[in-house]
């Protein structure tokens, strides 16, 4: 496997594998957010508790998991930029950071939404939420650690230590339902058991879920390119690219 | 033995029967879930069921989610052609650069 990494850690290899990849994966993501989104808001029945506001979740749950998943990724890239001093890794980390910040910010405001006619409030101090917003402001640290410092290479390397650390509180999101009261209800997918879900409301579900991953997939790719770009400027291959167009 | 060759071929029949049914079911069960669930259009944006109206709570995240994203996808896409104006503008300034020196060089050898 990693005679098949090692390449990719050149930046100008991996310009252009992100370019490869980049249309396919935006358009699938388009494709499946817009089928997925479609058919959970009217294609599907309404639930016998939550009534039409259960329609959240087809945003909510997909934004969430990934939220995470992107958290995980960063954390992996920072880690390989710590120990084996890749810099490429090193760009992913601050490529994939915003991506994570928006699709928490988009859980927290979706289940605001939701909670307020659910819950009766838009916000309570609960651990599920808690450690969310936690989260999101992990994402903030590690954007503005980036570039708190006059020295870049301090800068990047302070992050990534940061996103490695913060990794500890992804478990702590996962089973914040489980191990404190909480009002927010526990994991329907994300489960050793079978799904607590109708398959009728399930498979949107999943279709949204694989679309905000193949969008964050396609958004990391684009704006790792833009940070080869960025720390590759005074390269050869750069210019040439750049006076090509 | 001819009867049972029969029974065995009634048998089959009926089992093809038993597949061609649940064939024709099959469409019926594929797009039977691509139904529209609301009425009308105006109970779509509604979003109410059993008398309370959800409508504005739920376009409100999916307002908020898409217009987050396009933010973001916009965002990047300003970062990145930005950028690339930034490198084109610095190429060209070298160039120029360079070409003044060769020219001065060449007048003063001339």
């Amino acid at each position: 496997m990693f005679k098949w990494l090692d390449p990719l850690a050149k930046p100008e290899t991996l310009y252009h594998f992100c370019g490869k990849l980049l249309p396919w994966l935006m358009g699938s993501a388009i494709f499946t957010l817009l089928l997925g989104n479609i058919w959970g808001l009217g294609f599907t029945p309404t639930d016998y508790q939550q009534g039409d506001s259960y329609r959240i979740i087809h945003i909510h749950v997909p934004s969430a998991i990934m939220s995470m998943g992107a958290y995980l990724a960063m954390a992996i890239a920072a880690f390989t930029a710590l120990v084996w001093q890749i810099k490429t890794a090193q760009w992913a980390v601050l490529a994939i950071a915003p991506i994570g910040a928006v699709y928490t910010a988009i859980a927290l405001l979706t289940g605001m939404a939701w909670g307020k006619p659910m819950w009766g409030t838009w916000w309570v101090w609960d651990a599920r939420l808690t450690s969310q917003l936690i989260l999101l402001f992990l994402y903030f640290g590690v954007m503005a650690l980036h570039g708190a410092f006059s020295d870049r290479q301090t800068g990047a390397k302070v992050a990534s230590l940061l996103a490695v650390v913060g990794v500890i509180n992804l478990p702590i999101i996962h089973f914040s339902v489980e191990w404190w009261n909480t009002l927010h209800q526990g994991a329907t997918i994300t489960k050793f058991a079978k799904p607590s879900i109708d398959p009728s409301m399930l498979w949107p579900l999943l279709i949204s879920l694989l679309a905000f991953k193949l969008l964050l997939a396609a958004l990391a790719c684009y704006r790792l390119r833009t940070a080869i770009l960025e720390n590759e400027q005074h390269r050869p291959w750069v210019k040439q690219r750049v006076s090509q167009k | 033995m001819n009867g049972t060759i029969l029974q065995l071929c009634a048998a089959g029949l009926s089992q093809l029967d038993a597949v061609i049914s649940v064939n024709v079911d099959l469409p019926q069960k594929l797009f039977g879930i691509f139904t529209f669930y609301f009425a009308s259009f105006s109970d779509f944006l509604d979003m109410a069921s059993s008398g309370i109206s959800y409508g504005f709570f739920v376009w409100l995240s999916y307002g908020l989610t898409y217009l987050l994203l396009v933010a973001l996808l916009g965002w990047s896409l300003y970062q990145h052609r930005q950028l690339k104006h930034q490198i084109a503008a610095k190429v060209a300034r070298e160039q120029r650069i360079k070409q003044y020196q060769e020219h001065n060089h060449n007048a003063t050898t001339t």
